[in-house]
């Protein structure tokens, strides 16, 4: 039972300080991937599974003892003006979402080779923590962020052979203006904005996922990039023989080749709509499968 | 009756274990065949850098999401010296 003082609405938390929002996410990373690093290779995810939102909710929150793990319990929120799911219906939700989101993550581990398919999972679930529940208060966009990131990296071959967990979209936000993005909002015109938030708001408008999910490859594309300029620095000078190295450089750069690909066909119109999907129709007997 | 019993118990335990140990044979294979040969010193220790440069640009982005005014490349060296200063305590390597 939570004491009426904490849900009072009008306490005005202090702002964190600066180190403690980044430990906040640190320790969220840090738990997500023990979790991952536990399990076995043949059995079902340990990480993706009911209560995942919630644990690295409470731990990317971790200054607000009051807030951190908990839904919000408010229906006020608005995203691209449209209502989110009641807040008196969020447990029962956020349980189905997260049923949703192992079932595809049991299946994207049958197929490491379908980083189409891991995209479409990590755009589906950052819009469906951000988009459609708005399960928190606060770092509802840090929460879908971690996800994402670790929806794609699972099937990396660098965390499955070797162990090491390289972030793939550190989806950096640049300086954002929200009050002159409201006021454009207000006044009915688009408002500017980065190519990632301008994806979400347009995966908000046409309930299209197609625009994150171009935003999410090219900025993995950026990062690998950055990865392969650094290698190849190192390479020049130090040199790289071992036949294990050069296969696992060789999987990135077919990686990047084919993420390429996928944000060209999506520029280009290629691919069909990739509508949100409803996350709530799990059954039993898929579960029990 | 105690022999039913105990040869019931052995049946069950035997088929436990072989569910447990017995693996599809191809997919250990596979596995195996990419662990035994491990990456490079150097490899690692690069692999090993670019972990925390990632992390670190997700530590900076949480910084950006709150304080939107701050620098991204202050952030990003603030996080980094978090990471890397073994003296700022419960920022440790799991």
């Amino acid at each position: 039972m939570i004491s009426e003082t904490v849900l009072d609405r009008n306490i005005h938390y202090p702002p964190p300080p600066m180190r403690q929002v980044a430990l906040g996410v640190d320790r969220a990373r840090s738990y997500m991937e023990r979790t991952m690093r536990a399990e076995r290779i043949d059995e079902d995810s340990r990480l993706f599974k009911p209560g995942l939102l919630t644990g690295i909710h409470e731990r990317v929150l971790f200054y607000y003892p009051g807030l951190a793990g908990q839904y919000r319990i408010n229906d006020e929120v608005q995203v691209v003006g449209r209502n989110l799911v009641k807040h008196r219906d969020l447990n029962q939700y956020v349980y189905l979402f997260e049923r949703w989101l192992q079932n595809q993550m049991n299946q994207l581990k049958q197929e490491p080779d379908n980083i189409r398919g891991a995209l479409q999972v990590a755009t589906a679930a950052h819009f469906g923590i951000t988009g459609e529940l708005h399960p928190f208060d606060d770092g509802n966009g840090r929460v879908a962020r971690l996800v994402a990131n670790f929806v794609l990296m699972q099937n990396t071959d660098e965390r499955r052979f070797h162990k090491f967990f390289i972030l793939p979209v550190p989806t950096l936000r640049e300086r954002v203006d929200e009050l002159e993005i409201r006021r454009r909002l207000e006044s009915n015109e688009s408002p500017k904005l980065q190519p990632y938030l301008r994806a979400l708001y347009e995966v908000g408008e046409k309930w299209d996922l197609l625009p994150l999910e171009q935003a999410l490859a090219t900025s993995w594309v950026q990062s690998i990039d950055r990865f392969l300029g650094d290698f190849n620095l190192r390479h020049d000078k130090d040199g790289f023989n071992n036949p294990t190295d050069q296969k696992l450089i060789a999987v990135i750069r077919r990686r990047k080749a084919r993420l390429v690909q996928i944000a060209e066909s999506i520029a280009e119109g290629n691919y069909p709509e990739h509508k949100v999907p409803n996350f709530y129709t799990t059954k039993f007997q898929e579960l029990a499968a | 009756m105690t022999l039913v019993l105990a040869s019931d118990i052995i049946l069950t335990y035997s088929l436990y274990m072989a569910e447990r140990f017995v693996r599809p044979v191809d997919f250990y294979n596979q596995v195996q065949h990419e662990q035994q040969k491990p990456l490079s010193r150097r490899m690692r220790r690069f692999l090993r850098e670019q972990e925390l440069i990632s992390r670190a640009l997700i530590m900076a982005d949480s910084i950006l999401e709150v304080f939107p005014d701050v620098d991204p490349q202050e952030a990003f060296n603030q996080s980094l010296d978090q990471i890397t200063d073994p003296s700022k305590k419960g920022l440790k390597r799991q």
